[in-house]
C-alpha cells in the first residue's frame, strides 16, 4: 500500500533516470531459470545435430592434416624462406586475439559491477575457452620437431641447461596455458551455481549425476555463497590481469623481433585492441542468431544488451583505426628505409590486397555502428560483425605474413602461397570451435541465472521492492 | 534439494592432495632416476667376444692403456687394438698360444676378419667427444672410464650425460691431473683439498678453459 | 645404487665388416667393399674406423638420452672393428690427405684430396703446384659426389645384356689381334681433350704398332677453330699463354676468362690481384652479349652480339691501326667481311687509346669458341700494341695434331671405320646436329662407349663400359701451363670402373698393374725416374719443371690475313642463338650431379634449368614473360626453350646453355632444361646467326630462381664507388652509413673472452661470383640438395648464397652494373636470432660464433624471421632421408639415403634431420679440430701461447680470387684482421647493430673518363647515398 503512493510521487523521475532492465517484461526469477534451463532439458532439435555433425567433421579433417604435417614435416605447409611463419602463427595470433574479449567483458565488467554485462558472460567466456583451445593447437603443433617440445619447460634434465627465458615465445607457452587455466576457471565457477540448478531440476538419474559431479555438491548456503563471491572476485581480478598480460606477450613475439613492420612498441596496445574488437565482434555473431533460435533469450538479451557489444566493438575499432594510422606514421617519420619499405611493399607488394581488404574492413566497418539505426537492426549487426572478423584475420595475415615476405635484403624477398593443409588445418580450427560452442548450449546453462537473478529489481532486500511485481510479492 | 555428495566428500580435496603427495611424487621421483642415463647407461656390461680382462692385463701385469689404444694420445676416437696387437703376446707358440678363450682372436687372424667388440661407451653421433685433447691436458681414463683396471669385464661407469659432461668442463679443476698420472689408474688425490688445489694450479698454469658452449662438442 | 646387469646374448654370428683399408695396395679392400655397402645399409654405428654421422639414426640415442629408454630395452648392440692388421698411415677417425688432379679439358685442376678412413669425401686445390693457389672451382668440388653417384653405370654391358671383365678383354684382345693383322685399318678411336701424358704415350705406341688407326679428339665445348690460327701462325701446338697479372688495360671480345671451367686456373686469380684500389688497379673493357661473370667485373661493358664480336675487333684494330699507322693491322681490319655493323665511336676511340696507353701491357681476349677470324684480328691487335712477348706468350706443347669428329664421321660415311671405342665424352648428345652422329654411329659394325654413366651414347653403342672416376683410377693429366699432374685412385673402383689408359694399355699390349702405365710415362718425361722421383711426383702431385716452354711468338701476318678473309659477311638484322657452357653442368658432363644442378647460374640464378636468355627489349618485342615458351629455328631445325629476360643482354640475340634437355638417361635429369646441340653445326659452334625467334602460345614454364629481386631497393647492401672516389674518400663505403643509432642493447651481449676472436671479410672487389665456395660449403658441411620444387617455394639449403646485384644509374640497359655479394651467417655479435630461440639451441660462444646445436632445436623457425640477412636454411623435410620427388608422401615414402652418398658425407659434420633448423657457423668442425690440436701440442702447458693450426674455412680454400678471408680478428697479423682494418670494409645493414662479424669491403671500379657514360660506372648506391 505504501507502494503506491511512492509510485505516484517518484515514477516518472524515476523512469526517466531508470537503466534499462536486465530482463524485459519484468520477469520474475522462476521465469529466467526455466527461460534458461528449458534450452538444456528440452529435446535435442534435429539443427543442432546438423550443425555439429558438419563443425565435427571439419574438425575431424583438421585433425587430420595435423597428423600428416606432424609425420611428413613442416613443408606440407606453405611457409618457406622468407615466411618461416605463416597460416599456423597467423591463425593462432587470431584465435588468442579473439579470446580476450570474453574475460575482459565479463571479468572487467564484473568487477567494474557493470551488470548490463551479466546476461553475455556467460557465452562470452565460453567463446573464450574454446577459442583459446583452438590458438593453443598451434604452438602446440606448428614446430618442426613436435617430439621435443618439452625443451621448452623449465624441468631438470639430464642435459643440464634450461630453455631461454629471454625469448617471448617461452612465455607465449606460459602466458597461453596460464590463460587457459584461469579464464577456464572463471568461466567453470561462475556456472556451479546454475548446475546445481539444473541438478535439482534433473528428472533422469544419469543426469542428476552428471550435473551433481560437476555441481561440486553446491547447496547455496549463506557460507558458500560467501566464500563463492570471495573466490569469483579474485579469479576475476586475476583474469582481467592476464588478458592484458597476455596479449601483451603474444604482441611481444612481433615487438621484440628486428623485422621492420613487427619492431614497433605499438604492439601490445595494437593487438589488445584488436583482440576486444575481433572479440566483441564473434559474440555479436554468435547470440544474435542464438536469441533468434531460442525466442526466450529476447528477453534475457536484450537489444540494449547488444547495443552495449556493438558500441564497444565502435570503441574498440576505432582503436585498431587509430593504430593502423599511426603505424603508417610511424614508418614514415622514422625516416628508416627499411621501416618505410616494409609498409610501402605492404600495400603495393603482390600481397596489397591483403592490406587493403584489412584496411578497407576495420577502417569502415565499425564507424557503422555509429548509427542507433545500424545498432539496432540485428541481422545487419551480424553481418557487419563476421565482415569484421574477417578483416580481422586479414590483419593478422597481413601483419605475420605480409611483414615476412619483404624484409631487409630485397634478395631473400619472396612470397607465400597457402597449400590445401593449410586451409584444411585453419577451417578444422573453427569446426573446434563451433562443435565445443554447439556442445556448450546444449549441457551448459548458457546465460549466468545466479549473476542475473540477483540483478533482478527486488532480489535485493533492501532495494526499492516498489517496481517489482510478479513473484515480486 | 537433495545433494549429490555424501558428507564425507568434504574431504575429498585434502584426501586427493595426500594421494598425490603419497602417490606422485615416488613416480617423479623413481622416472626422474630410473629414466636418466645416470641409471639408464651405467653398469651396462655386455659379454665380449672375447673374454678379455683388464684386470688381469692392466692390474697384475701392469701393461700401459696406450699399448693397446695407441692412438688415444693423437686421434679423437681412442682406437681399439688390431688383432695383430693380441698376435704380438698371444700368436704362435706364445701365451696361451691355444687356449680355446682365445680361439676368436686366432681366427681373426687367420681369416683377416675383425673381432667384433660390443660397444659399451657410446655417446650420440652429434656428440663429438675427443679423446686426445683430454688425456693430453691433465683428465685421466679414470675420470670417465672409471677404474678399468678392476674390470674383468668391463662396463659402463659413468653416466655419460651432457650434464655430466659439463660438471668437469664447467669446473675442471675438481678433475685434472699430473701429466704424469693420467694413465695411472690408482692415482687418487689424498683429500679433495689436495684435488682442488692440483686442478687449479693446472688449470692457471695451462689455462685450461674447456667449452661450455654447444660448438664444443656439437657441430 | 649402481647395477651390473648382463646384456643379452648376442646372436650366434655377428654381422662383420671393415674400415677401408688404406689405399690402393690394400688387397682385401676389393672383396671388402661390398660389405662397407651392407655395413651402411645395416645403418648401425659404424664403430671407430667408419665414423659416419646419422643423425635421423641417433634420434634414437637422443630420446634414450632424454629418459624415454628402459633399461630393459637399451640401445641396439653396436659393435667396434678395429683392423684386423693395421693399415699404414691410418689413424681412425683423422683424415689423410693424398695429391692428385681433376683432368678437364681446360687443364687438369691440381688438387689434396681429403679421405677419411679411406673415403674421398673432399678436394681442395694443391697450393704447391705453380698455377693453383690453393683454390678450386665449382666442378672440382662437385666431382665427389659424382664418386658416390648411385646413378653410374655399374657394369659391363654388351648388346645390353650383362658380361664380365673377361669377355671385354677378350674383345680387346680381338681388336688388337685385327690391328694387328691389318694395320688398325678400321680401328677408331675417340677421345676427349684431357690432356693426359700417357694417353698421348698410348696413342703414339698404337699409331707405331697400326699406322692405319684413326685417333679422334673431341670435345663439345672447345677452341679448337682458334688453336688452328695459332698452329697457321706460331707452328704446329702452339697454345697462348696470358698473364692477366701483367696487363693494366684488358680488352675482352666475348671472352669469359674469370671463369675456370672456361680458360682454366690462374686468371681469377691473376685479375684479382690487380683489382687493389691501393695498387695499380687495372681496367677491364667487356663487349659481350650475354653477362658473364667476366663482364660483372667489367670498368666498361658494351653489349654487343656475339655474331658483331669480329665487327667489334675490327672496329678497334681499325681505330687502333689509324693511331699507330700500322698498315699490317690496317688491312686485317678492312679484309675483314662482317655484318657491317658499325658501334659508338666514342667507346671504340675510348678503348684504342686506352689500350695504346698500355702498350705492351695490355691485353685483348676473344672467346674460345669464336671463328678464326676474330681470333686472327685479335692476335693483330694484341701484335700491334706489343703485348706478343709480354702478356701474351706461347707454349709449344708439341701437341700432335688429331683428327677432329668431322672426319670420323666421313670415315663412317665412307664405311672404313669397323670397330669405334668411344673413350671419352658423349657425342650422341653432344655432337653437331649437322654431323647426324647417332645415325652414323649405328652403321659402324662394333662400338664401345667408356662413360661414368649409361647416357645417350652408351645406349646405342654395343659395348658399354663403365668408366673408373678420376678419383678411383691411375693417370695423369697436364694443367693449364702444361705442368704434367698426378691423378691418384683414393679408392678402389667401386663398381669396377675402368680407366680410358687401362683400355688404351690393353691394345697397345701392355700389361697393367696399378700405376705401371702411368709409371712408364714418367720415366718418359722426367729427368730423374727414380723410385723417390718416383715417390715425389706422386706426394706433390705434380713433376716440376714439365710446363710447356714459353717462347715470344712473332706475328705472322699472312696467316693472320687468311684467318680473317675465311669470314664471310653476312646480314645483322635477324637473331642469332648464342651456345653457352652452362655453369652447373658444363656442357652436360656433370648434368647427374645434383649439388650443380642445385648450384644457381653465376647470373640468372636459376636452378635446376636453363633458358633462353633474351634482352628485355626483345622480351617487349616478342611479348613474353619469363617463363613463356619460344621457338627458336636454324635452318631446318628448331628447339622450344622457356625464355628468361636477361637484363644487360643483346638485343636480336638468344642465349642459352649446353647440356639440358636430356630426357630418359637418369632421373636427376629428367624434365630438366632444353637442349640446344640440335641447333649447333660443325661450323657454328660457338654461336649461329640466321636464326628464326617466334613466341609459342603455351603456358608458362615454371622456372626455380634462388633470387627472385634484383634490384637493391636503394638499400646500400652492396656497395661500390669508383677508383676516384676512393682516392679521395677512401671510406666512402662506411659512411653511406650516415648516422648510426648509438650501439645499445636490452640483451647482455655474451662476454667475447675466448683468446681467439674469429671473423670473416668479402671483397667485393675480387668476388667474381663462381659458386665455388657454394660448392665447396655443401660437400664440407652435408648441406641436403632439396630438388626444383622445393627451391622454387623458396626453401633452398645452401649455407653460402651469392646475392646478384644488378645496378643502373640511369635506369638504362648500357650503364647496367652487375655485383656479386657472397652471404652467408654473419655471425652478429649481438645476434637476433639467440635472443628469440626459447630452447636456447643457438648461442653464442666466446670466441665471436653464433652456434647451432642441432640436437636442441625443435624447430620453431622464430629464429629465421628474425635474422635479417635469412641466411638460416630450415629442413621443411627429411631431405636426406626421404626421395626428392616424394618429400609429400611422408612416411609412405622409402626411407635413407643411397649406401653409396652416405660415403660422401663429412663425419665431422651432423646429418640434420627433418625440423631442425641449420645454418653457416665458419665451419666450425674445422676450427675446433685446429683447436684441438693447438691444445694437443701445447699439453701440460700454457695453450694460449701455442700456434695454432693453419686451416682455411672451406668457403675461404676454394675461392679462387682469394675475395674471401677468413681467422682469428684478434690477432692483429691476421690477414682477417688486416683486410678488416682496410678503409673499404663497411659492415652490411650496419644500422641494426648486431656487429656482424663478417664484414665487406666495398667494389671499386676503374672507369675511363673518356668513354661514353663514364660518370655512371661504380653508381650502384649513388641515388640513396645515405639510405
Amino acid at each position: 500500500m505504501s507502494a503506491t503512493t511512492s509510485n505516484e510521487t517518484a515514477a516518472p523521475d524515476l523512469s526517466a533516470i531508470a537503466r534499462p532492465p536486465q530482463v524485459l517484461n519484468n520477469r520474475g526469477p522462476l521465469w529466467v531459470t526455466d527461460a534458461v534451463c528449458s534450452i538444456v532439458e528440452g529435446k535435442t532439435p534435429l539443427w543442432w545435430y546438423a550443425a555439429i555433425s558438419v563443425s565435427g567433421a571439419f574438425a575431424a579433417i583438421g585433425g587430420a592434416c595435423i597428423l600428416y604435417m606432424i609425420v611428413t614435416g613442416v613443408g606440407v605447409w606453405g611457409s618457406n624462406s622468407p615466411c618461416f611463419w605463416a597460416w599456423d602463427i597467423t591463425n593462432f595470433i587470431f584465435w588468442v586475439s579473439m579470446a580476450h574479449a570474453g574475460s575482459l567483458i565479463s571479468a572487467l565488467l564484473f568487477l567494474t559491477r557493470q551488470k548490463w554485462s551479466i546476461s553475455i558472460s556467460r557465452a562470452a567466456e565460453a567463446m573464450t575457452v574454446f577459442a583459446i583451445v583452438c590458438a593453443g593447437v598451434y604452438p602446440a603443433i606448428h614446430i618442426g620437431r613436435v617430439w621435443f617440445v618439452w625443451f621448452l619447460f623449465p624441468v631438470p634434465n639430464s642435459y643440464g641447461m634450461w630453455p631461454n627465458f629471454s625469448s617471448p615465445l617461452l612465455w607465449d607457452v606460459f602466458a597461453v596455458t596460464s590463460y587457459l587455466t584461469v579464464s577456464s576457471l572463471f568461466w567453470f565457477a561462475g556456472m556451479i551455481p546454475d548446475l546445481a540448478v539444473l541438478r535439482d531440476r534433473a528428472t533422469t538419474k544419469i543426469r542428476k549425476f552428471a550435473y551433481g559431479l560437476v555441481s561440486l555438491g553446491w547447496l547455496g548456503t549463506a557460507r558458500q555463497w560467501r566464500h563463492y563471491e570471495m573466490m569469483y572476485v579474485l579469479l576475476a581480478g586475476l583474469t582481467s590481469v592476464l588478458v592484458v598480460t597476455v596479449t601483451s606477450i603474444v604482441a611481444s613475439d612481433c615487438a621484440t623481433s628486428v623485422v621492420p613492420g613487427w619492431h614497433a612498441t605499438i604492439f601490445p596496445f595494437y593487438f589488445m585492441v584488436g583482440a576486444v574488437y575481433s572479440g566483441s565482434a564473434t559474440i555479436l555473431t554468435l547470440l544474435i542468431p542464438l536469441r533468434a533460435i531460442y525466442p526466450q533469450l529476447k528477453e534475457l538479451i536484450t537489444p540494449s544488451h547488444l547495443d552495449k557489444v556493438c558500441k564497444l566493438l565502435l570503441m574498440m575499432g576505432s582503436c585498431v583505426a587509430y593504430v593502423y594510422v599511426f603505424e603508417l606514421f610511424n614508418a614514415w617519420y622514422s625516416a628508416n628505409p627499411f621501416e618505410r619499405g616494409a609498409f610501402w611493399e605492404r600495400f603495393t607488394s603482390s600481397y596489397s590486397w591483403y592490406a587493403i581488404t584489412c584496411l578497407s574492413i576495420n577502417l569502415t566497418i565499425p564507424q557503422l555502428f555509429w548509427f542507433k539505426a545500424v545498432r539496432r537492426c540485428l541481422p545487419l549487426v551480424v553481418v557487419l560483425a563476421i565482415l569484421c572478423n574477417v578483416g580481422m584475420w586479414f590483419e593478422r595475415f597481413m601483419i605475420v605474413t605480409t611483414t615476412l615476405t619483404r624484409d631487409f635484403l630485397p634478395s631473400s624477398w619472396g612470397n607465400f602461397h597457402a597449400t590445401i593443409v593449410d586451409i584444411l588445418t585453419a577451417t578444422g580450427t573453427v569446426g573446434i570451435f563451433f562443435t565445443l560452442f554447439l556442445l556448450f548450449i546444449r549441457f551448459v546453462p548458457i546465460i549466468n541465472m545466479s549473476e542475473l537473478k540477483a540483478a533482478l529489481p527486488g532480489s535485493q532486500p533492501h532495494g526499492d521492492s516498489a517496481h517489482s511485481t510478479g513473484e515480486g510479492h | 534439494m537433495s545433494n549429490f555428495f555424501p558428507r564425507w566428500a568434504n574431504w575429498l580435496p585434502l584426501q586427493l592432495l595426500v594421494c598425490v603427495l603419497v602417490v606422485g611424487a615416488p613416480i617423479t621421483l623413481g622416472v626422474w632416476y630410473y629414466f636418466t642415463p645416470k641409471y639408464t647407461r651405467v653398469g651396462y656390461q655386455p659379454d665380449q667376444p672375447v673374454p678379455f680382462s683388464h684386470a688381469l692385463h692392466v692390474k697384475q701385469l701392469g701393461m700401459d692403456c696406450r699399448y693397446c689404444h695407441s692412438f688415444v694420445e693423437v686421434a679423437g676416437h681412442s682406437n681399439l687394438p688390431a688383432t695383430q696387437t693380441c698376435i704380438n703376446c698371444h700368436g704362435e707358440g706364445k701365451i696361451l698360444s691355444n687356449s680355446p678363450r682365445l680361439a676368436p682372436v686366432r681366427e681373426s687372424w687367420k681369416t683377416g676378419q675383425p673381432i667384433p667388440w660390443v660397444q659399451i661407451h657410446r655417446l650420440p653421433d652429434y656428440a663429438y667427444f675427443n679423446h686426445a685433447v683430454h688425456v693430453n691436458r691433465g683428465v685421466s681414463c679414470y675420470s670417465c672410464h672409471g677404474a678399468v683396471n678392476e674390470m674383468s669385464v668391463v662396463y659402463e661407469a659413468e653416466s655419460l650425460s651432457m650434464k655430466w659432461c659439463l660438471d668437469c668442463h664447467r669446473s675442471p679443476e675438481n678433475f685434472l691431473r699430473p701429466p704424469s698420472e693420467i694413465f695411472n689408474m690408482d692415482w687418487h688425490p689424498s683429500s679433495a683439498a689436495e684435488q682442488r688445489e692440483l686442478g687449479t694450479r693446472f688449470k692457471e698454469e695451462w689455462k685450461v678453459n674447456p667449452p661450455v658452449n654447444c660448438g664444443g662438442c656439437h657441430r | 645404487m649402481k647395477k651390473i646387469f648382463q646384456h643379452p646374448a648376442r646372436d650366434a654370428k655377428p654381422t662383420l665388416w671393415r674400415t677401408q683399408g688404406e689405399l690402393e695396395n690394400s688387397a682385401e679392400f676389393n672383396e671388402s667393399l661390398a660389405r662397407e655397402f651392407t655395413d651402411a645399409a645395416s645403418g648401425r654405428d659404424a664403430g671407430e674406423g667408419l665414423s659416419r654421422r646419422d643423425f635421423v639414426r641417433l634420434m634414437g640415442a637422443a630420446t634414450a638420452l632424454t629418459g624415454v629408454g628402459l633399461t630393459g630395452c637399451r640401445r641396439p648392440e653396436a659393435h667396434l672393428v678395429p683392423f684386423a692388421k693395421g693399415a699404414e698411415w691410418t689413424v681412425p677417425g683423422k683424415f689423410l690427405f693424398y695429391a692428385s688432379a681433376m683432368p678437364t679439358p681446360a687443364g687438369a685442376v691440381p688438387l689434396i684430396v681429403t679421405t677419411s678412413d679411406g673415403r674421398p669425401t673432399k678436394v681442395e686445390g694443391n697450393p704447391l703446384h705453380p698455377l693453383s693457389n690453393g683454390s678450386t672451382d665449382a666442378f672440382a668440388q662437385a666431382s665427389v659426389l659424382d664418386l658416390y653417384d648411385p646413378n653410374r653405370s655399374k657394369e659391363i654391358k654388351h648388346d645390353s645384356l650383362t658380361v664380365g671383365r673377361g669377355d671385354l678383354d677378350n674383345l680387346l684382345a680381338k681388336i688388337r689381334a685385327t690391328a694387328g693383322s691389318n694395320a688398325g685399318d678400321g680401328l677408331a678411336i675417340l677421345v676427349g681433350r684431357e690432356n693426359s701424358p700417357t694417353v698421348e704415350r698410348l696413342r703414339a705406341a698404337l699409331v707405331q704398332q697400326f699406322p692405319k688407326i684413326l685417333w679422334v679428339q673431341d670435345e663439345a665445348i672447345s677452341s679448337r677453330g682458334a688453336e688452328e690460327v695459332f698452329d697457321a701462325m706460331f707452328g704446329a701446338g702452339a697454345r697462348p699463354a696470358c698473364d692477366v697479372a701483367k696487363a693494366d688495360v684488358i680488352l675482352s671480345i666475348g671472352s669469359d676468362f674469370l671463369n675456370p671451367a672456361e680458360s682454366g686456373f690462374g686468371f681469377a686469380n691473376g685479375f684479382a690481384k690487380r683489382r687493389d684500389p691501393k695498387g695499380s688497379m687495372n681496367r677491364l673493357y667487356v663487349a659481350e652479349n650475354h653477362f658473364s661473370l667476366t663482364g660483372g667485373m667489367a670498368d666498361h661493358r658494351l653489349r654487343v652480339r656475339a655474331s658483331e664480336y669480329g665487327d667489334f675487333a675490327a672496329a678497334v684494330a681499325a681505330a687502333v691501326a689509324s693511331k699507330t699507322g700500322d698498315a699490317g693491322l690496317k688491312s686485317l681490319a678492312s679484309a675483314y667481311k662482317g655484318t657491317g655493323v658499325t658501334f659508338d665511336p666514342a667507346w671504340i676511340k675510348g678503348v684504342a687509346d686506352d689500350l695504346l696507353s698500355a702498350k705492351g701491357k695490355s691485353l685483348v681476349l676473344d672467346g674460345a669458341q669464336q671463328p678464326a677470324a676474330v681470333r686472327a684480328l685479335v692476335i693483330g691487335i694484341n701484335a700491334a700494341l706489343g703485348n706478343l712477348g709480354t702478356t701474351i706468350s706461347v707454349r709449344q706443347t708439341g701437341a700432335k695434331p688429331a683428327a677432329k669428329l668431322s672426319d670420323l664421321c666421313a670415315a663412317i660415311k665412307a664405311g672404313s671405320v669397323k670397330t669405334l671405342l668411344i673413350l671419352g665424352g658423349n657425342p650422341v648428345h653432344t655432337a653437331p646436329a649437322g654431323l647426324d652422329f647417332a645415325n652414323l654411329l649405328a652403321r659402324v659394325p662394333e662400338t664401345l662407349h667408356l662413360s661414368l654413366f649409361t647416357d645417350e651414347t652408351s645406349k646405342v653403342t654395343h659395348w658399354q663400359v663403365p668408366a673408373a672416376h678420376y678419383l678411383e683410377s691411375w693417370g695423369d693429366a697436364r694443367s693449364l701451363d702444361g705442368t704434367v699432374c698426378s691423378v691418384q685412385p683414393m679408392i678402389l673402383p667401386l663398381w669396377n670402373g675402368i680407366s680410358a689408359i687401362e683400355i688404351l694399355a690393353s691394345l697397345a699390349g701392355e700389361k697393367i698393374d696399378g700405376p705401371s702405365a702411368v709409371r712408364a710415362t714418367f720415366a718418359s718425361y722426367s729427368k730423374d725416374a727414380s723410385d723417390a722421383a718416383w715417390q715425389t711426383f706422386l706426394k706433390n702431385g705434380f713433376a716440376a719443371g714439365t710446363a710447356w716452354p714459353l717462347s715470344a711468338p712473332a706475328f705472322n701476318q699472312g696467316a693472320a690475313l687468311a684467318a680473317v678473309q675465311s669470314a664471310k659477311g653476312s646480314a645483322s638484322g635477324e637473331f642469332e642463338v648464342v651456345f653457352l657452357r652452362s655453369s652447373s653442368v658444363d656442357d652436360g658432363r656433370y648434368a647427374n650431379n645434383s649439388w650443380l644442378q642445385e648450384t644457381p647460374d653465376f647470373v640468372t640464378k636459376l636452378v635446376w634449368d636453363n633458358a633462353a636468355l633474351v634482352s628485355p627489349a626483345d622480351a617487349k618485342a616478342l611479348g613474353i614473360k619469363d617463363g613463356d615458351w619460344l621457338r627458336i629455328t636454324a635452318g631446318d631445325r628448331y628447339i622450344d626453350a622457356a625464355a628468361l629476360i636477361a637484363p644487360g643482354h643483346a638485343d636480336r640475340s638468344v642465349s642459352i646453355a649446353l647440356g639440358y634437355g636430356r630426357n630418359g638417361v637418369s632421373h636427376v635429369m629428367e624434365k630438366v632444361g632444353f637442349d640446344a646441340y640440335p641447333l649447333r653445326d660443325s661450323s657454328t659452334l660457338g654461336y649461329r646467326g640466321g636464326v628464326a625467334v617466334k613466341a609459342l602460345p603455351k603456358d608458362a614454364y615454371v622456372f626455380a630462381r634462388t633470387q627472385e629481386h634484383e634490384n637493391m631497393e636503394g638499400r646500400n647492401i652492396a656497395r661500390e664507388g669508383t677508383l676516384g672516389q676512393f682516392r679521395e674518400e677512401p671510406n666512402f663505403a662506411s659512411e653511406m652509413d650516415g648516422e648510426l643509432p648509438k650501439p645499445v642493447s636490452i640483451y647482455p651481449n655474451p662476454p667475447l673472452t675466448g683468446d681467439l676472436q674469429w671473423g670473416l671479410s668479402v671483397d667485393l672487389n675480387s668476388c667474381i661470383g663462381c659458386n665455388a665456395c657454394l660448392v665447396a660449403c655443401r660437400a664440407e658441411n652435408n648441406v641436403p640438395v632439396v630438388g626444383k620444387d622445393q627451391v622454387r617455394r623458396g626453401r633452398d639449403m645452401a649455407w653460402i648464397r651469392i646475392d646478384r646485384w644488378f645496378a643502373s644509374a640511369d635506369h638504362r640497359e648500357e650503364s647496367l652494373e652487375m655485383i656479386p655479394m657472397a652471404v652467408m651467417c654473419q655471425q652478429c655479435e649481438s645476434a637476433p636470432c639467440e635472443a628469440v630461440c626459447p630452447a636456447n639451441a643457438t648461442v653464442h660462444s666466446e670466441e665471436g660464433l653464433n652456434l647451432m646445436a642441432y640436437n636442441r632445436c625443435i624447430g620453431t623457425r622464430y629464429c629465421a624471421n628474425n635474422c635479417p640477412w635469412k641466411v638460416r636454411r630450415f629442413n621443411w623435410f627429411d631431405y636426406n632421408e626421404r626421395p626428392l620427388d616424394q618429400l609429400y608422401y611422408g612416411p609412405l615414402a622409402p626411407k635413407g639415403m643411397a649406401d653409396s652418398l652416405k660415403m660422401a658425407k663429412n663425419p665431422n659434420v651432423t646429418v640434420r634431420m627433418r625440423g631442425v633448423m641449420e645454418k653457416c657457423t665458419f665451419c666450425i668442425q674445422r676450427i675446433e679440430e685446429a683447436k684441438i690440436g693447438r691444445a694437443v701440442k701445447a699439453g701440460a702447458s700454457d695453450v694460449t701461447k701455442t700456434p695454432l693450426p693453419a686451416f682455411k674455412s672451406a668457403c675461404q680454400q676454394a675461392c679462387p680470387s682469394e675475395a674471401i678471408v677468413f681467422g682469428n680478428i684478434n690477432d692483429p697479423q691476421s690477414a682477417v684482421s688486416k683486410a678488416k682494418a682496410d678503409a673499404r670494409t663497411y659492415s652490411s645493414l650496419a644500422y641494426l647493430n648486431t656487429r656482424p662479424r663478417v664484414t665487406y669491403m666495398a667494389r671499386v671500379r676503374n672507369p675511363n673518363p673518356a668513354m661514353p657514360g663514364a660518370d655512371l660506372v661504380g653508381a650502384a648506391n649513388r641515388r640513396n647515398e645515405h639510405a
